[in-house]
């Protein structure tokens, strides 16, 4: 009889733990703002436009880093054309949505090749799209750059694959740079379980010999954990000087709030994925003297006068601030470097796409993200000396000289 | 020993949560036979209908009235225009129905409110407390006051009250109940509320210590599930002591096993508790019992 009646309710019971589970592996749903197949306007120019395909997360989880990606690539589109385009001819760029999806990056990629003839295409906004799209683009021999974190991108180097964003490497090595001056040795890790947060566990146990520094305790937490405090209570058993998170909000800004609950008083450094002003919301009174690595465009008001990025970055943060009222975040940035890049190459390329990857690999360019300088054995051209060092004080980011 | 004691205060005060949530799970399903597995989501909903109303500059206490308030109003309706309206069906479409319930809930939720994290402030101070070495947030103790006040105030109306009588009476046996004049159906909007009620309280309480966002309450509520049939599904108090010790397994294997595999380690208890007492821990009074 009991028996029965457990069999009864086996079967409904374990169906609803397979549709909760599945159901949690993917959560995302498409949000308002959908950009299939639309084109920016051309301008000034006049003549044959040339066409670029632009691939960012339009919808779905990765949405928070591919709309302002758009934005800064529509807003630099509009700015390149009423200075004449390129040699004369306007630049026309075809956006798609990926959905934070790899097989839709694959697929958009396809038709932006096949049915719009773009000759270069920008993106995507995440790792996973971008390695499928450099697959593609390097047998089509079509340039790319993309706006993705991942060191695999451009690591090994293919011919006209290229791409914008600082990598886990260059803010390892900022970050142990700043420990070393400080005389700190030894750190604990908290970094999320996902590709970003594995990316950095592995680039802190590549370098941290090389500075002389140990990591006394690697722990990792899931994306979507409500807390992390058992693991911060076993780092706080340790003679740990420093804690590194990586990974994006909301996690390092629950990981600083729960530290703060265990009255934890090592400093903690948080990774470049959760520098923006959603970290400083979140944290609130517990974010206070969290420090942080960065570009220098998260701090537009307060980089040197005379760093050479000054001019551009000043330029950048007004423009977009005057055309959607808020400040532009990294992700902008990487958008806004990738297509003034692609502009430069084509323009010394003399509008011939086909010797883009070439041209590229000898252009010196001076972004908002940092001081690109590509070589044959570099897609990614930049240092860890373009990042910078910023503490929570006051509630706002400040620059540590 | 301190470590040991701060990894079981942590893990209490999960388990609280955790034990919230399903308390909610058995409180329908007592009355109706219902799993209501948007039972996460009343807990995601009291969170951010809290948050939105602050930021429309209602002072804290009353937005979180409100919050609680719209919450059970939620589950009063879906009750009324969902679950009753199907009462006929099988076990298993109800099931579906409350995931597709649950579904369009997180959908509504991160369309009005986007898919961003928001941050609560703490009910009283942001200060932790010291007890001996071993440390938690001032709002720690509010979440587990809840999960006393709640499990309380539960037992009293289902032991003490004539209409506790009556939704026992409808769990027991439908039949006999609706030939005694008691309604069902207004047992079972009852206890939709109650679970609403419940649910909206834990998201407020819990919001402060992290942060709330549209879909916290999937994982929240499949812990709460888990804890609720580890307990024997149907016994309130065995699913709260069986949420606590998973929120302690959880917590003790982080800190000693390995923090990638804090969730393997407490399903794997999980499952091994369940393959010696199929029934749950507490459960000999309890699965499937009732008019099915």
């Amino acid at each position: 009889m009991k028996k029965g009646t457990f069999r009864k309710w086996l079967y409904p019971v374990a169906i609803a733990s397979l549709v909760l589970l599945s159901a949690c592996g993917g959560g995302a749903k498409p949000a308002a703002e959908a950009g299939g197949g639309q084109t920016a306007a051309t301008g000034g120019a006049s003549g044959e436009p040339i066409k670029v395909g632009a691939i960012f997360s339009l919808t779905g989880p990765n949405s928070p880093l591919g709309v302002p990606e758009k934005q800064a690539v529509e807003l630099l589109v509009k700015e390149i054309n009423g200075a004449g385009g390129v040699n004369g001819r306007p630049v026309e760029v075809v956006f798609e949505d990926d959905k934070s999806d790899n097989t839709e990056a694959v697929k958009a990629i396809k038709k932006l090749v096949s049915k719009e003839k773009v000759v270069a295409v920008l993106g995507s906004s995440g790792s996973g799209p971008s390695l499928g799209m450099a697959e593609f683009a390097a047998t089509e021999k079509l340039p790319l750059i993309s706006m993705a974190a991942a060191d695999q991108i451009t690591n090994p180097v293919r011919a006209g694959i290229f791409k914008t964003p600082h990598t886990d490497v260059h803010g390892t090595k900022r970050i142990f740079k700043y420990l070393k001056e400080k005389g700190i040795t030894k750190i604990a890790t908290l970094n999320d379980s996902n590709p970003y947060g594995s990316g950095w566990t592995t680039q802190l146990q590549k370098y941290a010999p090389e500075y002389g520094i140990t990591i006394v305790a690697e722990e990792k937490y899931g994306t979507k954990d409500p807390s992390m405090s058992s693991q911060l209570t076993k780092i706080k058993g340790t003679d740990a000087q420093a804690l590194i998170v990586a990974g994006t909000n909301p996690g390092p800004a629950t990981i600083v709030k729960e530290a703060k609950q265990l009255n934890m008083t090592i400093p903690i450094i948080s990774s470049h994925g959760s520098a923006n002003s959603k970290f400083l919301e979140l944290v609130g009174d517990a974010g206070e003297g969290v420090l942080m690595v960065a570009g220098k465009l998260l701090v537009p008001d307060q980089v040197d006068a005379n760093d050479p990025q000054a001019a551009v970055i000043k330029k950048f943060a007004e423009g977009y601030q005057a055309a959607y009222s808020s400040q532009p975040d990294g992700f902008a940035g990487y958008g806004y470097d990738g297509l003034n890049l692609l502009v430069e190459g084509l323009k010394q390329a003399g509008g011939d796409a086909s010797k883009l990857g070439e041209v590229l690999e000898k252009v010196k360019y001076v972004g908002v993200t940092g001081e690109f300088t590509f070589s044959n054995d570099d897609h990614n051209g930049l240092t860890e000396d373009s990042m910078i060092m910023v503490e929570v004080k006051g509630g706002k980011f400040q620059i540590v000289k | 020993m301190t470590e040991l004691l701060q990894y079981v205060a942590n893990g209490l005060v999960s388990g609280g949560i955790y034990a919230i949530v399903a308390v909610g799970f058995i409180t329908i399903y007592n009355v109706s036979k219902v799993i209501n597995l948007a039972q996460g989501e009343f807990l995601m909903l009291g969170g951010m209908v809290t948050v939105a109303l602050i930021g429309m500059n209602l002072p804290y206490g009353l937005a979180a009235l409100l919050a609680i308030l719209a919450v059970t109003a939620i589950g009063i309706i879906m009750q009324k225009y969902v679950i009753d309206y199907v009462k006929k069906a099988s076990p298993i479409s109800l099931i579906i129905l409350t995931i597709g319930i649950s579904t369009l809930i997180r959908g509504i939720a991160s369309f009005i409110w986007g898919k961003d994290a928001f941050a609560l402030e703490p009910i009283t101070s942001n200060e932790p407390l010291s007890f001996g070495g071993v440390t938690i947030a001032t709002q720690s103790v509010w979440i587990l006051a809840a999960v006393l006040i709640i499990l309380f105030l539960l037992w009293y109306l289902m032991e003490k009250t004539i209409l506790g009588k009556k939704i026992n009476a409808c769990s027991v046996n439908p039949m006999a109940a609706r030939l005694m004049g008691i309604s069902p159906t207004k047992m079972s909007m009852l206890a939709f509320a109650i679970s609403g009620a419940t649910g909206a309280v834990a998201g407020i309480v819990i919001a402060p210590l992290s942060v709330t966002s549209y879909d916290i309450g999937v994982l929240l509520g499949i812990k709460g599930f888990s804890a609720a049939i580890l307990g024997g599904l149907g016994n309130p108090l065995g699913a709260a002591v069986a949420a606590f010790l998973l929120g302690i397994v959880e917590s003790l294997g982080a800190g000693y096993v390995s923090s990638g595999m804090k969730d393997a380690i407490a399903f794997l208890v999980l499952i091994g508790m369940l393959l010696v007492k199929p029934s749950g821990l507490f459960g000999e009074r309890s699965v499937g019992k009732g008019g099915l």
